[in-house]
């Protein structure tokens, strides 16, 4: 598979913050829906069964589900965006921010 | 985008153990009315320790017994007091304009859907829950001894319930409802961007004084805090999740820690089947209801349109021009039968689609973009997409917008083949004028709900949920209330003589 994650220079920034303090992190990308595509911040979350690795964002290992995207190529740019009304299960929300597609 | 908390609309308190209170450290946010990007209200911003706080009360609540005591009877019957307020309150405090403005959903839909729907099913899951057996006697059975054996039901405990944002007053009392006649105590955090109602709810019942303290609670903030909180703390017994399939997983993993029982309802992309005899006067409008019902944003949508190559040109023209007749709108005019969508995130996620929809090779035929004469409001004009293929992404992704896609098949096997290749099985719908066949149909389909000849209607009695991943459980009807208690087995021995336990003999000379 020819994947492919990047991060823009604002969910860098974001990263070490959310890093600091916490366990191992991997972030998933959501599916289903309210959350389309969404990407995911967990702590301490072994990937699921039928999730493939696509790649690592400073140092935090990507997956995405198989029975969705088995036979496409991901090109993903992760962005973040300042919201403080962030609902999202994802750990950056805590900080005022979500993660999204670009 | 609106982002200033503003001090002229009402600030919202969290109830724990009774007492309405801000969030620790008094941080809240705004909710946005997504007609127009105002701020509407200010909702606090709940933390972990806020989670925490109301996990303890619903716990302290559960074993001093005051609710959980009761029969289900007498809890039936105060609940049906309850409901009694509500629906005077509901039109006095104007539930279904708050819904509307917090939420986006047309007037319209909330004054049918959103609001006295939801509270009729409040009312009847109360009236279910009295009828529940709280005390079964079993068949008589002599071996391996003689013996009463009875069933005792009784409730899960403390039960912790997350909710979308999509039906927000609907959801808060198909969790609540259920919950409460079965004498759980629970902590409610409905979703962020849409609080309101929830918020309303709560207060109302504690006005009612008929709940003991701590049996009800609401906290809202962000799943990342309240959320996983109340997946992981251990003295929640059973998780309740409403969501999105990658949060469903997270919660059972965070529910694993101490074996809590787990119901979730996630995602899907429903299959609606236009069998070739399928009366099109009626099809037509219930596909486009399917579809673009509350702007797409429904679980059990019917976003992937299977149509018999036979039918295919006259459905898809026909579907166009009906289209075209939806008034796309504020919430708030009783013209509008689509309001926007719920929020500046869902906008984007919808508009990605679109383009990876155009991308993948599906044919744009109506819509994919937001409609003129607006400058502020997250609107977005019916979309349809025709020559989807079930291998693309816009048919096998769930994009929770106003986007529907049109694929062709040759036979019904070919049908039945695409509708269950999908990771979800939630809904599903069959138009034929041949019931048996419909049926049968519906049958080989591995989903929770099918529609034949109607889409979209849930009601009190039916257990809804999904097979494979859209989810864990049943909600509404028996088998939903049922999943709110568990049952214990008591076995009295009938004999006295210790003659009579020949088993033991097994063991002892």
């Amino acid at each position: 598979m020819a994947d492919t994650v990047q991060l823009t220079d604002r969910a860098r920034a974001l990263f070490d913050q959310v890093k600091a303090g916490r366990g191992a992190m991997t972030m998933v990308l959501g599916s289903g829906c309210c959350d389309g595509g969404s990407p995911f911040l967990f702590e301490n979350y072994p990937p699921p069964a039928n999730h493939r690795h696509v790649g690592e964002v400073e140092g935090i290992p990507v997956w995405v589900d198989n029975g969705l995207w088995q036979d496409v190529d991901l090109d993903l740019t992760i962005d973040a965006i300042a919201d403080p009304a962030s609902d999202s299960f994802s750990a950056e929300s805590e900080l005022g921010y979500r993660l999204v597609l670009v | 985008m609106a982002t200033a908390v503003s001090e002229s609309v009402r600030t919202y308190q969290l109830y724990i153990d009774g007492e309405w209170r801000d969030a620790t450290g008094g941080d809240t946010f705004p909710s946005i009315n997504p007609s127009n990007e105002e701020v509407i209200a200010n909702v606090p911003k709940g933390t972990r320790e806020d989670a925490q706080a109301a996990i303890g009360a619903a716990r302290r609540s559960f074993e001093r017994g005051e609710w959980a005591g009761k029969s289900l009877r007498q809890r039936s019957e105060i609940m049906l007091k309850a409901w009694k307020y509500l629906t005077e309150v509901a039109i006095e405090r104007d539930w279904a304009g708050i819904e509307s403005a917090d939420a986006g959903v047309t007037l319209r839909l909330a004054n049918l859907a959103h609001v006295p729907t939801a509270l009729e099913h409040f009312r009847s899951l109360a009236v279910q829950g009295g009828e529940i057996k709280e005390y079964e006697p079993l068949p008589w059975v002599d071996m391996p001894a003689v013996a009463w054996n009875f069933v005792n039901r009784e409730p899960q405990g403390v039960c912790g319930q997350i909710i979308p944002w999509n039906f927000p007053f609907m959801m808060a009392c198909w969790k609540l409802a259920p919950a409460l006649v079965t004498g759980n105590s629970v902590i409610l955090k409905p979703a962020s961007n849409t609080s309101l109602t929830a918020l309303e709810l709560v207060k109302a019942l504690d006005e009612t004084g008929l709940f003991p303290k701590g049996v009800i609670n609401i906290v809202t903030g962000p799943g990342a805090s309240v959320g996983e909180e109340i997946a992981a703390n251990p003295d929640v017994d059973k998780v309740a999740f409403t969501g999105s399939t990658e949060v469903g997983r997270r919660i059972m993993q965070l529910a694993s820690g101490t074996v809590k029982k787990v119901t979730l309802e996630l995602g899907g992309k429903s299959a609606n089947i236009l069998l070739p005899d399928a009366d099109l006067d009626l099809a037509i409008d219930g596909s486009l209801l399917a579809a673009f019902w509350h702007q797409g944003q429904i679980c059990e949508s019917g976003t992937r349109l299977l149509v018999h190559e036979s039918m295919h040109d006259e459905v898809v023209e026909r579907l166009i021009a009906r289209a075209k007749e939806i008034v796309v709108g504020p919430a708030d005019d009783l013209e509008s039968g689509m309001g926007p969508l719920v929020s500046e995130a869902q906008l984007a996620t919808v508009k990605r689609y679109v383009e990876i929809g155009k991308q993948e090779g599906a044919r744009l035929v109506l819509g994919g973009k937001q409609p003129e004469g607006f400058d502020k409001g997250y609107y977005f004009e019916p979309t349809i997409f025709d020559g989807v293929t079930n291998d693309m992404r816009i048919a096998q992704e769930e994009i929770f917008g106003p986007v529907l896609s049109v694929i062709t098949y040759t036979n019904t096997g070919e049908a039945i083949k695409i509708a269950n290749d999908s990771i979800y099985g939630l809904a599903g719908g069959i138009w034929s004028q041949d019931i048996p066949e419909a049926i049968s149909v519906a049958k080989a389909i591995r989903t929770g709900t099918m529609w034949i000849n109607d889409y979209h209607l849930l009601n009190d009695v039916s257990p809804f949920g999904g097979y494979k991943q859209s989810g864990v459980g049943k909600e509404l009807g028996m088998q939903g209330l049922l999943e709110y208690t568990i049952s214990k087995h008591i076995h009295v021995a009938a004999s006295t003589k210790r003659s009579d336990r020949f088993i033991w003999d097994t063991l002892l000379p």
